[in-house]
């Protein structure tokens, strides 16, 4: 088809469009929702009955504000690039790493700590506990709301959009699983916390290549 | 890569418009980026037929994409982040293609000597070749009859590498179709 043809054809097809409101807007909808979510699927789990203890420990809080930081910077990063030439989206995107880095080395220094104390024969211990199902739960609705507000933009790195897409997600469920977890050892939340985060991250580049793909 | 602020400001009034449902104003705009982008694709791709390619690819995503416009941000980056997204897209394409180009050719050195001597393959492939638009036919003469190079038939026919290499996979595709849709038709 030629050009000319092809904007005459788009021309005559142009109806009124809803424009999509600012990156910002679309971050705080997502973050409103996800956090009622999460509020709903905490209580639907449970808290744990040490959480007003735990709430008063520097590294639950330390952790808290890494996984809720990561949360927000990784999804104002996959919205930030579902709208073409938007600035910043670089930085956006190292900040969500260097958050989910800072986590990871966190639970790695008390992990070394809780070892240190406890000794190699508790290790067994430390690796009780499942929770990928509760990250899964409460993860989901949120999932489902950052891919209807994506699906809604125009991403062109699927890929990208993706990983972060589902960062975002992870270190949210992640976030909210404190308040439920009951298991406190480091090792516990490396393994069924931090691991399923970074696999939901490396899941995200198929997923958002298969799911927010449009034919335009 | 940038436009001055003027013309940032007129293409950006005539999105608003475009829009807004102005189909006269979203004419003109796809006209101006259609200009715009040549240039800027055929100095990325080294021929016009590529840059064509991309600019329907690029004029598709925009209006799938219109509403992710704000007016109040200039359209240049807009656009061309668009653009340069299905520039990669072309490159990967081609990438792509460059592996497939030696299936395609495959092809034709499948055709058995004893094949090729009983049901008249000879004159059926002149035919295919006939038939092949100027360029394309030039780039398989130069590159498997004259046994020329790449980079030779490239210089000889004043174009890149990459442009060469796309002229050449279109036409194994369709001296495939050709021949492929005769050797039914005989059946």
């Amino acid at each position: 088809m030629e050009i000319n043809d092809l904007i005459h054809k788009l021309s005559q097809n142009v109806k009124p469009v809803r424009r999509l409101p600012p990156v910002s807007i679309l971050l705080l909808v997502w973050l409103a929702g996800a956090l009622l979510c999460l509020f709903w699927g905490v209580r639907m789990v449970g808290c744990r009955l040490d959480l007003g203890m735990r709430c008063c420990e520097p590294t639950f809080i330390l952790e808290s504000v890494l996984l809720l930081s990561a949360a927000i910077f990784a999804a104002a990063s996959a919205l930030a690039m579902s709208v073409p030439g938007t600035t910043g989206t670089y930085l956006l995107r190292r900040l969500t790493f260097v958050f989910l880095g800072l986590w990871i080395l966190v639970l790695f220094y008390r992990a070394g700590q809780w070892i240190t104390e406890q000794g190699y024969s508790a290790l067994p211990a430390g690796l009780e506990g499942y929770c990928p199902l509760d990250l899964f739960l409460l993860g989901l609705l949120p999932a489902l709301l950052l891919l209807v507000l994506l699906r809604r933009a125009a991403p062109l790195d699927l890929g990208w959009s993706g990983i972060l897409a589902l960062l975002a997600v992870g270190s949210l469920a992640a976030f909210g699983v404190q308040f439920t977890c009951v298991f406190g050892s480091p090792i516990h939340v490396l393994i069924y916390h931090a691991l399923p985060v970074i696999g939901l991250g490396l899941t995200g580049y198929f997923l958002g290549r298969w799911l927010l793909r449009r034919n335009y | 890569m940038g436009l001055s602020s003027e013309k940032n400001q007129r293409l950006s009034d005539l999105m608003k418009q475009a829009q807004d449902g102005d189909s006269l104003a979203y004419a003109e705009l796809l006209a101006e980026v259609s200009q715009i982008l040549k240039s800027f694709l055929i100095k990325r791709t080294g021929t016009a037929m590529a840059a064509d390619d991309i600019i329907q690819e690029t004029l598709l995503a925009i209006h799938g994409a219109r509403h992710t416009y704000r007016p109040e941000k200039p359209f240049a980056p807009w656009m061309f982040a668009i653009s340069q997204h299905k520039l990669g897209d072309y490159w990967r394409r081609l990438n792509r293609s460059t592996q497939r180009e030696v299936q395609n050719e495959l092809v034709l050195q499948n055709y058995s000597y004893a094949e090729t001597q009983n049901n008249g393959f000879d004159d059926r492939l002149t035919q295919a070749l006939a038939e092949l638009p100027e360029k394309q036919r030039r780039a398989v003469d130069l590159t498997k009859i004259q046994g020329y190079s790449v980079e030779e038939a490239a210089q000889k026919m004043n174009i890149g590498v990459s442009a060469l290499k796309v002229l050449a996979h279109r036409a194994y595709k369709a001296l495939r179709l050709k021949l492929g849709r005769r050797d039914d038709g005989n059946k």
